[in-house]
């Protein structure tokens, strides 16, 4: 066991009891998550336990178990989302609104921007969605080759998002570049990482200015116009509420698009069910979300001391919250490493559970549906060439795709360049 | 058959939506789902049914008869 405030490189299986605690060799941050995930998930969930102890970074805990982890999501009281929960320690000095706020007051946040983040929302936006991701893949579709990443996945989250706050859309690299070092660096490169969000604080801040003499009917105008308790919110609030937006709209659905798309790559049967099966898409994602999603995991911090699942938790205490991982309990999903797009009492938890459930699902879905059928239907036999296949290094955070490249049979554009 | 949306539970995930699309709607400003009033026995209850085993939250009651 190591004990420091930097990571530690696991791989081996050295679970031991020691005082009262289950203590994993585990660092979500570490090369074992990104390059060799189910086999962290087999050895993990191979313990028995739901939970475990790791001594990196100070020291944390995880939570795996899906009966466990369905318990604690749903005791924000006992597991508080305040700023201390992070591991290692954020690089962005105030609460992202509403994802880092307790109680009713998170609730209102959220209110705030219901009239954008609702099913109802996201179906309006299906032929924009549609629109973009053509347009996208018009782009490459003729050469037979192209990095999905760079010029599908991670570009159609991105511009979608920039498009919903009316920002300029074409601008999405920037922003993307921004975003992955927040969530990618933070652990190994901070002064790389705060650099970003600093940059990311100076354009939201132009963006500010920019309306300062008239709001538009946007999303970025609604979270400018926000009041909770009759307080309206500083230009520190306004920032940490639409950099939650960008943190959760960009690498999101981008992560879960490109895991799929290496799975299908392995799997023929898969592929060609897909390809028979395409109007079914919209709820085969349901599996794809629950095996690949995107999440590293988020935190929880403790408020009291309590022993939970027989395991001694303080005040205090840091908690990983491994949503993607319950996702793999066998006990709540028979065979959970089949992918089976039929699959039924899929109650995966990879948009969280309780009452910080994941504000943009909705889009995210319809966005990796859309992304999923253009796919299989315009280059349903790709070939991903996996010399040239990059995770980002630190996948703690988020677990996704930098680059993936593939080869196709070239088709034609849907619409002249 | 009755069926009802605990609204304690609900957090607004919307599957029920997919599910059984005759069978629910959306209210945004609350951020959850409800039954749609009449549509307990003009929608088929296997429908209602696939709802509640797929509800995340385990927030739709399905009291068969």
């Amino acid at each position: 066991m190591t004990s420091s405030d930097t990571g530690t490189d696991t791989g081996t299986d050295t679970e031991t009891a020691a005082g009262g605690k289950f203590v994993i060799d585990f660092d979500h941050h570490s090369a074992e998550l990104r390059d060799h995930n189910d086999e962290l998930a087999r050895r993990l969930v191979g313990t028995g336990c739901p939970m475990g102890w790791s001594n990196s970074y100070g020291g944390f805990w995880s939570i795996w178990g899906y009966d466990a982890l369905y318990e604690a999501v749903q005791d924000p009281e006992l597991f508080s989302s305040g700023v201390a929960k992070h591991v290692p320690k954020v690089v962005y000095p105030s609460p992202l609104i509403p994802i880092d706020i307790d109680g009713p007051i998170q609730q209102e946040y959220r209110k705030k921007v219901l009239a954008w983040f609702n099913p109802g929302h996201a179906r309006a936006m299906a032929p924009r969605i549609n629109q973009i991701c053509d347009e996208l893949i018009d782009n490459f579709i003729e050469r037979g080759e192209a990095d999905l990443a760079h010029e599908l996945f991670t570009a159609l989250p991105a511009k979608v998002t920039l498009e919903m706050l009316d920002w300029e859309s074409d601008r999405w690299p920037e922003w993307v570049e921004w975003v992955h070092s927040t969530i990618h660096d933070a652990a190994f490169d901070p002064e790389r990482a705060a650099a970003a969000v600093q940059s990311v604080y100076a354009s939201i801040g132009a963006e500010i200015a920019r309306r300062r003499d008239g709001f538009g009917e946007d999303l970025f105008s609604d979270i400018m116009r926000t009041e909770v308790n009759g307080q309206t919110l500083t230009d520190q609030q306004i920032i940490d509420f639409a950099f939650l937006v960008l943190l959760g709209g960009m690498d999101t659905t981008a992560g879960v698009t490109g895991n799929s798309l290496l799975r299908i790559d392995h799997d023929p049967a898969l592929r060609q069910q897909l390809i028979d099966e395409i109007d079914y898409i919209p709820k085969a994602i349901e599996e794809f979300l629950r095996h690949d999603g995107p999440g590293g995991g988020l935190y929880r911090v403790l408020t009291r001391d309590v022993e939970f699942h027989g395991q001694p938790m303080e005040k205090g205490d840091r908690v990983l919250m491994m949503f993607w991982l319950a996702n793999r309990d066998p006990a709540a999903f028979p065979d959970p490493e089949k992918i089976d797009i039929h699959r039924t009492n899929n109650r995966h938890m990879t948009f969280g559970m309780g009452p910080h459930r994941c504000l943009g699902s909705h889009h995210g879905r319809l966005m990796f549906a859309t992304m999923l059928r253009e796919v299989m239907t315009r280059l349903p036999d790709f070939k991903v060439q996996w010399d040239g296949v990059r995770r980002f290094d630190d996948c703690g955070g988020v677990y996704a795709i930098r680059y993936l490249p593939v080869t196709f049979t070239p088709g034609s554009r849907k619409h002249p360049a | 058959m009755k069926v009802y949306v605990d609204p304690s539970k609900c957090r607004g995930h919307a599957l029920c939506l997919t599910n059984a699309p005759e069978g629910f709607e959306f209210i945004t400003l609350e951020d959850r789902s409800q039954v749609i009033e009449g549509s307990v026995g003009k929608v088929p209850a296997e429908e209602f049914l696939t709802a509640a085993r797929e509800c995340p939250e385990r927030a739709i009651v399905v009291e068969l008869d």
